[in-house]
């Protein structure tokens, strides 16, 4: 009987000793991996962060680049092709030839100019996003058969600042580059509106529609996404592709209490 | 009466295989097969002691599918290099089963030092899963993770046969009651806990 007992006993403490154990390990599992998981989060976070301003510089460094060809572009070889023309006027040439000349030279010019607006768009600078985006919609219209529209509201003039006029219109020239690639479509409309004191501007198209997913957006291969996602970060707005029934797409680009910044 | 509750506890897992069979994913399709392996054999270990039939041989499979059976869902739960671990713990523990026929536990008698080498073999999975969350760090609410509860339930049981099992030959012989009330207790939790994960485990992949 006192054998018993004393299994009874053992059995009894042992169970409990092992359960307590048990519950200990469980515990200290959970506790511990939350830890773990907010500091793993942290250092994702910290992590991005490093990833986005590295993308920001890349962008910054870019951009200063293709002004400084811009203006090398213009001032450069636009001066010694006006240069070039005033010294065949002066030379003794047949007029055909003379005027042969001038034709090419005219040509290379309007080239010349072309790929210096490309590289950073004087009216961006001179005359604001509006304009550019009106300039940019015209354009389009002038070189392929999409009708491109840029519905202008003049409310929202002067609304923004030179970095992000830039980068928004940065954003709309690679998304409607894209479309004119890949999409296959015959319109599109850009416009700008205030809603609820947010400012939202929007790229449709009728083309075959396209809605990344997130890992396509941050995939490395996806630069050009990743370079507007970056852009609309940097001027702190939020970007959101929406694939239309039956077909097109639309890009919703949204700046929060706009009117505050 | 306790005796009762947990033979038919087996009921409530095996529901829960029958209500979430089409959501499942092939994991939990695994811990399916296990659970209703279990209630086959439970219903023919009730018969055998309603008829007054020894049915220790049910118990000695039983501990065959248990391993077996929960190696082959943490298969898919570990990853990497661990798994070489559940080879070896499942290959040691089958090679104990036989030495343990062979020269101690005949088929006919409780099969407490393969259940109590078995209780360990699982112990270590569960530890190995747990040393996985920490690895990968991606579970970001631990209490919604079902393999975490499913683990957590086992190691309970584990943990809490292990001296049932260690003392099995002396109190079974004593016929002692409170060794089944307690294995009762526990094996009632642990299919509680089956249960909760196939239904955890499906509500989540919804």
């Amino acid at each position: 009987m006192k054998g018993n007992n004393e299994i009874e006993l053992t059995l009894l403490l042992g169970t409990a000793a092992m359960l307590a154990l048990a519950l200990f390990i469980i515990i200290f599992v959970a506790f511990y991996q939350r830890r773990l998981y907010a500091k793993q989060s942290e250092m994702n976070d910290l992590e991005l962060k490093a990833q986005r301003e590295l993308m920001e510089a890349v962008i910054l460094a870019k951009e200063k680049e293709q002004k400084r060809m811009a203006q090398e572009l213009h001032d450069g070889i636009g001066s010694a092709l006006t240069a070039l023309k005033m010294s065949i006027i002066q030379m003794n040439l047949v007029p055909e030839h003379k005027k042969q000349i001038d034709t090419n030279i005219k040509a290379i010019s309007a080239d010349v100019r072309r790929i210096s607006n490309e590289l950073m768009p004087s009216v961006l600078e001179d005359m604001g996003l509006q304009a550019a985006l009106e300039r940019l919609a015209q354009r389009i219209r002038g070189a392929t058969l999409i009708d491109c529209k840029y519905s202008r509201n003049n409310a929202l003039e002067s609304l923004h600042n030179d970095q992000s006029q830039l980068a928004l219109y940065r954003v709309v020239q690679e998304l409607v580059n894209n479309i004119i690639k890949y999409a296959k479509a015959t319109e599109i409309l850009i416009a700008e509106e205030i809603i609820e004191g947010n400012y939202v501007l929007s790229i449709s198209d009728n083309g075959t529609g396209f809605e990344p997913s997130e890992s396509e957006l941050t995939k490395l291969g996806s630069l050009g996404l990743k370079n507007i996602k970056s852009r609309i970060q940097q001027v702190g707005g939020t970007i959101s592709y929406k694939k239309l029934s039956p077909k097109g797409t639309n890009v919703n680009i949204e700046i929060r209490n706009y009117e505050e910044h | 009466m306790l005796t009762n509750i947990s033979s038919f506890s087996i009921l409530l897992p095996t529901i829960a295989v029958f209500l979430t069979i089409w959501k499942q994913p092939k994991t939990l399709k695994k811990l399916s097969v296990f659970v209703l392996i279990t209630a086959v054999l439970e219903a023919t270990a009730s018969f055998y002691v309603a008829h007054s039939i020894n049915n220790m041989f049910l118990f000695h499979i039983y501990s065959y599918i248990e391993v077996i059976g929960i190696a082959w869902i943490y298969w898919n739960l570990i990853k990497g290099r661990l798994k070489i671990v559940i080879i070896t713990l499942v290959t040691i523990f089958l090679l104990f089963s036989i030495i343990n026929i062979i020269n101690w536990e005949t088929l006919l008698e409780f099969n407490a030092n393969q259940r109590y080498v078995g209780g360990m073999v699982i112990t270590i999975f569960t530890l190995l899963y747990f040393s996985q969350i920490f690895i990968d760090a991606k579970i970001q609410r631990i209490e919604s993770d079902h393999y975490f509860w499913f683990s957590s339930i086992l190691l309970i049981y584990t943990a809490g046969t292990l001296f049932l099992f260690i003392l099995g030959k002396q109190v079974h012989t004593e016929d002692n009651h409170m060794y089944w009330d307690l294995h009762n207790v526990l094996n009632v939790l642990l299919n509680i806990g089956f249960a909760l994960t196939l239904w955890m485990g499906t509500k989540k992949s919804n």
